[in-house]
């Protein structure tokens, strides 16, 4: 072994780390002959022994004891929340994505229509609020905006995290779909009918 | 027979389904290493307790995010601290040395030694202190953490080779500056106990 080999393994062998035993018979038998990496090497070790003190020396050192309690309080918060606290609906947009292709090509078809059906502010009828299908900068203030009603499968509800009666998963629901002046849709309500 | 201890695998998963005692036993285990890597990179008590505080609520919020095949539960918490401190360290620079957390003095037969010994710590914490943050971080993982070359590099999110690299470069600047700073201090000195009891 020459000096740039025991070069090579000069910190993993002060650091005390595995090195194949047969290149450390060689590095320790070249050490015996070569007065420089003989230095190099207490020198390492030296390092090695100064940096473990100093890791001794924080070995007891740990975060303060209130900071269990607050991350403990913190954890039931997180889980007793309710999920319409969380903007929920951000976390649904990429199923929602899919879903306003569907919405398009429902709202295409209804403009082929001479007059489409707007929302009727029917006593008979239960709307839920506006669901953004874009994000809240998306929608500019001034923006002239329709309001075209569409049908759609009742699995829909679920892609807002809406509760669904599964015994009519197969029927259609309705909706109010918000478009913007480009028509693209902009959110979306669910209607129900008595 | 006591049951061997839940991994931080089980751990993590029963504290995604809510449960609060697999957290506080995933705290209890980890944080202690989470705010030491935090203290030796920043230096900072406080900045040491914010670091652990947001490790913590950021893997209650994003417990799902870990991927074991990418490195132990260890290295990804000490991946995160290392982005909050980093963060930290950008918007302030340390003020005080961690010599107001340095370890209690410990009674010895000569207070010389005692002495010196602190010293010595104090400038190696200083030297590790004023490396670059990219070496100084290998430093503290590899040698104050014992981690392998492997887990630092988890932790790191670079190759194992170059944290090899980092490690070598930072153990040759602290040598440098180890040695600069011996030339500089003055020999301890010689006390003559017949003097003293004068």
């Amino acid at each position: 072994m020459n000096c740039q080999d025991f070069e090579t393994l000069l910190v993993d062998l002060a650091r005390q780390q595995p090195v194949n035993a047969g290149l450390r018979e060689r590095a320790l038998v070249h050490i015996e002959v070569c007065a420089g990496c003989a230095a190099r090497f207490a020198s390492e070790r030296a390092l090695t022994a100064e940096l473990r003190a100093l890791a001794a020396s924080l070995e007891a050192a740990q975060a303060p004891p209130g900071l269990e309690a607050a991350l403990r309080a913190a954890f039931r918060g997180q889980r007793a929340k309710p999920a319409v606290m969380w903007p929920w609906w951000r976390g649904a947009m990429p199923i929602a994505a899919s879903f306003v292709i569907l919405v398009a090509g429902a709202v295409a078809l209804l403009r082929r229509a001479p007059a489409p059906e707007l929302a009727p502010a029917a006593s008979q009828e239960l709307a839920t609020e506006f669901i953004p299908l874009v994000y809240e900068n998306d929608v500019l203030p001034a923006e002239n905006v329709q309001i075209v009603r569409v049908k759609l499968p009742r699995t829909a509800l679920v892609s807002f995290g809406l509760p669904i009666n599964e015994d009519r998963a197969g029927e259609s629901v309705k909706a109010d779909v918000l478009l913007g002046d480009d028509g693209v849709a902009r959110a979306i309500r669910f209607v129900r009918q008595y | 027979m006591s049951e061997p201890d839940p991994s931080d695998k089980d751990l993590l998963r029963r504290m995604m389904a809510g449960d609060e005692d697999a957290f506080t036993a995933l705290y209890r285990r980890r944080q202690a290493g989470v705010y030491r890597f935090a203290l030796q990179m920043s230096g900072s008590e406080a900045i040491a307790e914010d670091v652990t505080q947001e490790v913590f609520l950021a893997l209650m919020r994003e417990a799902s995010d870990y991927d074991p095949a990418r490195g132990s539960l260890a290295a990804y918490l000490y991946g995160m601290a290392r982005h909050q401190v980093l963060r930290c360290l950008r918007r302030q620079r340390p003020e005080a040395s961690l010599a107001a957390v340095a370890e209690p003095a410990r009674g010895g037969d000569d207070p010389f030694d005692d002495l010196t010994r602190r010293q010595n710590i104090d400038a190696v914490r200083g030297a590790v202190l004023a490396l670059p943050a990219h070496y100084r971080e290998a430093v503290v993982l590899c040698d104050l953490h014992e981690m392998n070359y492997a887990e630092a590099a988890a932790a790191l999110g670079c190759a194992l080779g170059t944290v090899r690299s980092r490690l070598y470069r930072a153990r040759e600047l602290l040598a440098a500056r180890l040695g600069a700073l011996r030339q500089a201090q003055p020999a301890r000195p010689i006390v003559n106990p017949a003097r003293c009891l004068i």
